[in-house]
């Protein structure tokens, strides 16, 4: 930890960044939530294709996700449910990077 | 109430002494101005000679103290003129604009010698020298040797009687020490609102402009004495002060000579103007040994105005010029004309002040008053501004003591005065020389006006009145800003723990892999040929648990190498802004350098 009667220019110069765990993880959450569901709507507006065997097919690789996320599908619902998958795996990420860091931080400038 | 306070003692008539005096006398405190000389207005005095009104320097009526500005216009009044300024670099028989203007400084300098300075900088900023030992290797490294050479040398080796080499770069960072980081990244960020970008345009006006007494300043030292006078206290001249009597905390009185003739003048309160190794040697008893030896070690540089008056309505329209030509001893001169039209009594004559920058009793300061005038006339003839037989006739006046010199030894020596004096608690030292300190004419008055507050029940600290104030007034900031600043910017700038954030990113990204992996193997399904994939790049790799593992270990290395470029990067580039808006700061309140002397 910094010590509190650290002038500032001293705590900006000596001092360590330290990252906010829950801001951290709040804009991966919302940036991966977002790519989820901008990038299941964009290949539902683009449209799918028909294959050999008649079939209508919308994002079969994108599809593979359900694999994970149990529930998705490329449909408009299923990037509502990507949102929150995503938006629940990218919290977990940024919060557990911002966890991490500060604790060997502390550690490091103990 | 204030009369029982008995009378106040103010040493010297200048700018501080004087607004010490005009306080108190306003407040009802009565005072005692004693001047040696049979002028009052110390250094910013103006000298009448034959109608002719000219300064000893010329004197700028440009503050950003507000508490300044009203006594200049309660005395003043209608008789404060708003004069443009104009004031250039003369080299090479060619203008230059000062401060400088890019296209002007090109055009004057030539292509070539364009080229020479920009290679030259260019040159200086790839190789700087490592240590600034010197002001030569300071200004060197901000801006390139040959500009150094053009715009900085001959005139700073003028001012100062030294070579440049010679002059420590701690003189030069006294111009911008007083700037600290977080007071330039403050500014920096908040450069670019609305009301900022309003009071820059304003600041700049005030460069450009600046205000000016119909007779110079000497108009409004008299006019102050004469209400001194009006209200009860008294400005005495010709009185100097012989001796200055102390006992333990306490000034007690001050020995004065008239006319050969001594008297002890006592007091409760006492204010000092008088160089401070001047008064420092007048103390009896005299001071402890190292004290004297102290004061005894506070230079100053001593000055000379010729002023000549031509038989022409214009000679140039500068208000004043820096002359950086070498071959001339003269250092700046002034056009008193265009400092205010009526400090000439004719409109089809000029005033011109030729200053020269010399130690006492040394060759030039010796020099016989016609000798002076002659030098200055042939000067101004080699500068090629002037033919000598349009000078009508001359006058000399030698102002010894004009600045203090901030030498390698005068901080230390300055530590030991101000600690012996401390133990005053009835004298105060104010103005430029009282206090051995860069104060113009502004920040000397300030000064006088904080003395006198403080007899009247204030507490101010003088010391902190300096003339970086006036820099750090341009980037001042609102308070409410400034507190969250001050709390955001050392959370936001400092460096970022290059392997906290590498073992962070690694660990997440290493796991993610491998649950990933794990979850496949265990539930199997058309992504797993996918997640194969990863073995083009993580060789070993597979959906397996074993390869879950690899995957883990992989994830690690690559996420680590990201996070740790990541950090090495945003450091990088954060160091880099910080680098620059520390460097454009520095140009800032180097801007008007040669202002100041």
């Amino acid at each position: 930890m910094m010590p509190e009667k650290l002038p500032n220019e001293e705590k900006l110069l000596r001092g360590v960044f330290r990252l906010n765990a829950k801001i951290l993880g709040l804009t991966l959450g919302i940036l991966l939530g977002l790519v989820i569901f901008i990038g299941t709507n964009w290949l539902l507006i683009k449209g799918g294709h028909i294959t050999p065997g008649g079939k209508y097919v919308v994002g079969p690789h994108l599809q593979l996700l359900s694999q994970f996320f149990i529930g998705y599908k490329v449909s408009f619902l299923g990037s509502i449910i990507g949102f929150f998958y995503g938006f629940a795996l990218g919290t977990l990420c940024g919060s557990a990077i911002g966890w991490i860091y500060n604790k060997i931080v502390d550690f490091r400038t103990r | 109430m204030l009369m029982d306070h008995g009378p106040v003692v103010i040493i010297g008539a200048g700018p501080a002494g004087l607004t010490a005096a005009y306080v108190l006398s306003k407040a009802g405190a009565q005072s005692i101005v004693l001047e040696k000389d049979q002028v009052v207005g110390g250094l910013a005095r103006t000298v009448n000679y034959k109608g002719y009104y000219f300064d000893i320097g010329g004197h700028r009526f440009f503050t950003k103290v507000e508490a300044v500005e009203k006594i200049w216009k309660e005395v003043l009044a209608e008789n404060l003129l708003r004069r443009n300024r104009l004031s250039r670099i003369y080299y090479n028989n060619k203008f230059f604009y000062y401060p400088l203007r890019p296209l002007n400084a090109l055009l004057g300098l030539g292509v070539w010698n364009s080229i020479l300075v920009f290679f030259s900088y260019l040159f200086s900023r790839l190789f700087p020298f490592k240590e600034e030992n010197n002001f030569e290797q300071w200004v060197s490294n901000r801006f390139g040797k040959r500009l150094f050479k053009i715009f900085f040398k001959t005139y700073t080796e003028k001012v100062w009687g030294l070579s440049c080499n010679e002059i420590s770069a701690e003189w030069a960072g006294q111009r911008v020490k007083g700037l600290s980081l977080m007071t330039a990244l403050k500014a920096a960020l908040l450069r670019n609102q609305s009301g900022h970008k309003e009071k820059k345009k304003v600041i700049k006006t005030l460069i450009e402009e600046f205000d000016y007494p119909k007779f110079g300043p000497g108009m409004m030292w008299k006019e102050m004495v004469d209400m001194i006078h009006r209200n009860g206290s008294q400005v005495l001249l010709g009185r100097e002060v012989n001796g200055i009597r102390w006992a333990g905390s306490k000034v007690e009185a001050v020995e004065v000579r008239q006319n050969g003739k001594m008297e002890l003048l006592c007091g409760v309160d006492f204010i000092s103007s008088m160089p401070l190794r001047e008064a420092l040697q007048k103390f009896k008893p005299e001071t402890p040994k190292e004290v004297l030896a102290a004061a005894n070690d506070l230079k100053y540089r001593d000055f000379i105005t010729v002023a000549l008056m031509v038989r022409k309505p214009m000679v140039f329209p500068d208000t004043w010029i820096y002359i950086h030509e070498p071959e001339v001893k003269v250092g700046r001169i002034q056009n008193f004309k265009n400092w205010s039209p009526f400090m000439v009594p004719d409109p089809e004559k000029t005033c011109l002040g030729m200053e020269y920058f010399c130690f006492e009793g040394d060759s030039l300061w010796n020099k016989q008053d016609d000798e002076l005038i002659e030098l200055a006339k042939n000067e101004l003839e080699t500068l090629g501004l002037l033919n000598k037989i349009d000078v009508e006739e001359g006058t000399v006046v030698r102002m010894p003591k004009a600045y203090p010199i901030y030498d390698s030894t005068f901080q230390k020596s300055l530590d030991t005065v101000h600690q012996f004096l401390s133990r005053f608690d009835n004298l105060q030292l104010v103005g430029r020389n009282g206090m051995h300190k860069y104060n113009n004419q502004d920040h000397s008055m300030l000064t006088g006006m904080l003395a006198a507050e403080n007899i009247l029940g204030a507490n101010h600290d003088l010391w902190a009145v300096n003339v970086e104030q006036e820099y750090h007034e341009e980037m001042k900031i609102d308070p409410t800003e400034e507190a969250v600043l001050d709390k955001i910017l050392p959370a936001v700038f400092p460096r970022m723990d290059k392997i906290g954030l590498a073992t962070a990113v690694g660990s997440v990204c290493g796991l993610l892999i491998f649950f990933s992996t794990l979850w496949l193997a265990i539930k199997g399904g058309p992504a797993s040929a996918y997640f194969k994939l990863l073995d083009q790049y993580f060789f070993g790799y597979g959906v397996t648990l074993k390869g879950a593992f690899i995957g883990l270990a992989y994830g690690f290395s690559w996420g680590f190498l990201f996070g740790w470029l990541f950090a090495y990067l945003r450091n990088f580039l954060m160091a880099y802004y910080i680098y620059r808006i520390k460097r454009e700061a520095e140009m800032l309140t180097f801007r008007d350098f040669l202002d100041h002397f």
